[in-house]
């Protein structure tokens, strides 16, 4: 669907991106993640056309695109902003794309009405000026204009980053939702891991201008294939020599463990390496609690379900098992 | 004890306070707004005719009768023009400057403001150095043309020309501010949703940009209506010069000229009162709330078509020029003696500092046709004859 190859993009003598190489599957959800300033706005802005890649070719549906002009791409781009037009209706926010096309206006309004339909907006809305609409009814009309004028694609710059936490979980959930019922392709930016791996089919990892990792929410978790990767999703632990004996590991490489696969207190399998440990410190969040234990020279935070039952106090010894399976190593 | 004491010495100092910031300011309100307003009214309806008779509607029908309506029509229509070609000059060196890509953007936008420094006394004398009846340029085309009018540039059209260059100042700061405001994402999806540059700055940036253009439209109209030094020195008739004109005359030359004067003012100040209330009605209702959280900086729209861009660039130049005229002009002839001052030809063997370290003498006309003698100083320079400009440096400081 859409293929950047090689892409090498520069603002001066910096360069923002270094060889680029992405494929987007047709009706995928694709999210860009990585920290602040990795590129993955930059490299958005060049798939939409914003940009100019130095080097590499952008092709949508097997045509090279690279040079085509912004307007003649038919890419949808919802902004971080909305960037709705204040100056006009939320009806002529969305009819905007489309009176540009030059269709007729009993066209323009047919698609106007399936498009609010579709998007839960109300005829009532459609009248309002932007500015009276709530921040989830503003991004409806984001959504709607860029999909209106049917685009083969559509990218989303850190839609959700401006809203309150409650709001931001319940638009996450809608937008899933309607890109399921749209089943259009979506390019998504965001640097929040959680959005990433709730919303995405496949998840492309960004660091200082390179991808370290592509694949679906599991792969880039569960599997992350570099200790970037595995430090930028999730929590982990690094392994200190202690442990990293006990469980005859190769001494040249950094190895980790997730938080959640650390076992407290189980009965010990035949490849783990268990040792005491001492509980130094709990937070309580509610569905799990976090431990820091002390054991083999090192402090190893861990997730436990909370139970109910098993709940250890500071200062309490426990039994900490490791599993080589778990163990992440780079 | 003593405490209790303090409070009640401290209200009623407060109470005194009260009391004479009261009385002051009705003193103010009184002596400062109502009387002189008053006073206004009853010098238009207590005039007499030459029997020393009263005869309240006097003025009234001296105004129908006479030419007086002529200068409230030569005010509007300057005013109408000035709204005109103000906005267009105004919204064109706002574009050069902020929207589009021209190169040399910085340089032009300092030109462009120069206005803001000079006043419009020292800007008509900044022109007159160049296209007056004795100006460098008239003298030039005269000798090219013997038979051309030397005055040439005087009354509406040198007024509007000029005034027209004078009051973009306003256009410059607020047009600029509101253009800066617009969050750029917008015009990008509109870029995106297929609009071309030309469209986006019609439908999306302009359609923003309304509110503050009325404002600015309806404070140029009440400029080009009280206009004062440019149609004084340049020769056109509108309000302000005739009120100037006839506060200085008296009933041995004319027909009560101070009632006329009264009542020119008080159409004036009707005209004016009528506007700026439509602006504070319109303004209340007509902004629109930008409805981004976070704004994208505006980026320099490069114009796509080669033509176009030569055209705009040449545009912008010319422009520039024009803004630069004066300044250059009286710059150049701050270096220049009174007489060369005065004769508006630039002696180029003699350049001289006196304006800036010395002081000369030189006659003037008043514009009752006096002649006086001032000490020049540098303030000699930017003034023409009669008015002192000046720089507003303060102002420029000040941001
Ligand atoms: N117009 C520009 N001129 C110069 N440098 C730029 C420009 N745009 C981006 N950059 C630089 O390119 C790098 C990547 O920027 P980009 O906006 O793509 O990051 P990002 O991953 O989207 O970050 P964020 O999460 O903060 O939005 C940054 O170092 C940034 O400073
Ligand atoms: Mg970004």
């Amino acid at each position: 669907m859409i293929k950047l190859t090689d892409i090498v993009v520069k603002f001066d003598d910096f360069e923002a991106l270094h060889n680029i190489n992405v494929h987007v599957k047709e009706g995928e959800f694709f999210t860009f993640l990585g920290p602040s300033g990795c590129g993955k706005t930059t490299t958005l802005r060049t798939i939409t056309g914003f940009i100019e890649p130095v080097s590499g070719t952008v092709s949508m549906q097997g045509r090279d695109i690279t040079h085509v002009p912004i307007e003649k791409r038919n890419i949808g781009i919802v902004f971080q902003s909305y960037a709705l037009f204040p100056t006009m209706t939320v009806h002529d926010n969305i009819a905007f794309g489309l009176k540009i096309k030059k269709l007729p206006k009993n066209e323009i309004e047919e698609k106007i009405k399936t498009i609010a339909r579709k998007v839960d907006l109300s005829d009532e809305q459609l009248a309002k000026a932007v500015s009276q609409l709530s921040g989830g009814q503003q991004q409806r009309v984001a959504i709607a204009r860029a999909l209106v004028t049917e685009p083969a694609i559509i990218c989303m710059d850190e839609p959700l980053s401006n809203l309150d936490a409650k709001l931001r979980v319940q638009l996450r959930n809608e937008l899933k939702k309607m890109q399921r019922e749209f089943g259009i392709t979506t390019i998504y930016v965001t640097h929040d891991q959680e959005e990433a791996l709730t919303l995405s089919d496949r998840i492309a990892v960004f660091n200082k201008g390179y991808i370290e990792q592509i694949g679906t929410p599991n792969e880039v978790y569960n599997h992350s294939k570099t200790e970037f990767v595995a430090n930028f999703i999730g929590d982990i632990n690094p392994l200190g020599e202690g442990v990293v004996k006990g469980l005859g590991l190769p001494a040249d490489k950094h190895h980790f463990i997730r938080l959640e696969r650390v076992r407290v207190n189980r009965p010990k399998d035949d490849d783990v390496f268990q040792t005491d440990g001492v509980i130094e410190n709990r937070e309580y969040y509610g569905l799990y609690i976090k431990y820091y234990i002390n054991t083999a020279g090192q402090t190893i935070k861990v997730i436990e379900k909370n139970d109910g039952i098993n709940i250890y106090e500071p200062g309490e010894h426990v039994a900490v098992g490791i599993h080589p399976q778990d163990v992440m190593s780079y | 004890m003593q405490q209790t004491l303090k409070k009640k010495g401290g209200l009623d100092l407060s109470l005194i306070w009260k009391v004479f910031g009261g009385a002051l300011f009705v003193y103010l309100f009184l002596g400062f707004m109502v009387l002189p307003c008053l006073n206004t009214l009853t010098s238009i309806f207590t005039t007499k005719d030459a029997a020393g008779n009263m005869d309240p509607m006097a003025v009234i029908r001296f105004f129908f009768a006479g030419n007086m309506p002529s200068f409230v029509i030569n005010s509007l229509k300057l005013a109408v023009s000035l709204v005109v070609t103000v906005n267009v000059v105004g919204i064109s060196i706002v574009l050069l400057t902020e929207y589009f890509d021209i190169k040399g953007a910085k340089i032009l936008r300092l030109g462009y403001m120069t206005t803001l420094i000079y006043s419009g006394v020292a800007l008509v004398t900044g022109y007159q150095f160049l296209y007056d009846s004795n100006g460098m340029l008239t003298q030039w085309l005269s000798g090219v043309f013997p038979g051309m009018n030397r005055q040439w540039f005087s009354g509406f059209n040198a007024v509007l020309f000029t005034m027209t260059f004078a009051c973009t100042s306003n256009h410059a700061l607020f047009l600029r501010n509101a253009i800066r405001g617009i969050d750029y994402n917008t015009v990008e999806a509109a870029r995106n949703m297929g609009a071309k540059p030309f469209k986006v700055l019609l439908k999306v940036v302009m359609p923003t940009l309304l509110p503050t253009l009325f404002s600015l439209t309806v404070m140029t109209f009440i400029t080009g209506l009280c206009a004062m030094s440019a149609p004084t020195l340049l020769g056109y008739n509108s309000i302000n010069p005739e009120i100037v004109r006839l506060a200085g005359s008296s009933v041995a030359d004319e027909a009560f000229p101070q009632a006329r004067a009264a009542l020119l003012s008080i159409i004036l100040a009707l005209f004016t009162i009528v506007l700026l209330t439509t602006l504070n009605h319109y303004e209340r209702k007509g902004h629109y709330l930008s409805v981004s959280k976070t704004k994208a900086k505006l980026v320099k729209q490069k114009i796509q078509n080669p033509v176009w861009n030569v055209v705009a660039h040449i545009y912008a130049y010319v422009l520039f020029i024009i803004y630069m005229t004066p300044v250059a002009m009286i710059v150049l002839f701050s270096f220049q003696n009174w007489p060369a001052i005065r004769a508006k030809s630039l002696n180029v063997s003699s350049w001289t500092l006196i304006n800036f370290f010395g002081t000369q003498d030189y006659s003037y006309t008043t514009s009752r046709g006096k002649q006086r003698l001032r000490e020049g100083v540098i303030s000699g320079v930017f003034s023409n004859a009669d008015t002192v400009g000046g720089i507003r440096l303060s102002f420029v400081l000040s941001r």
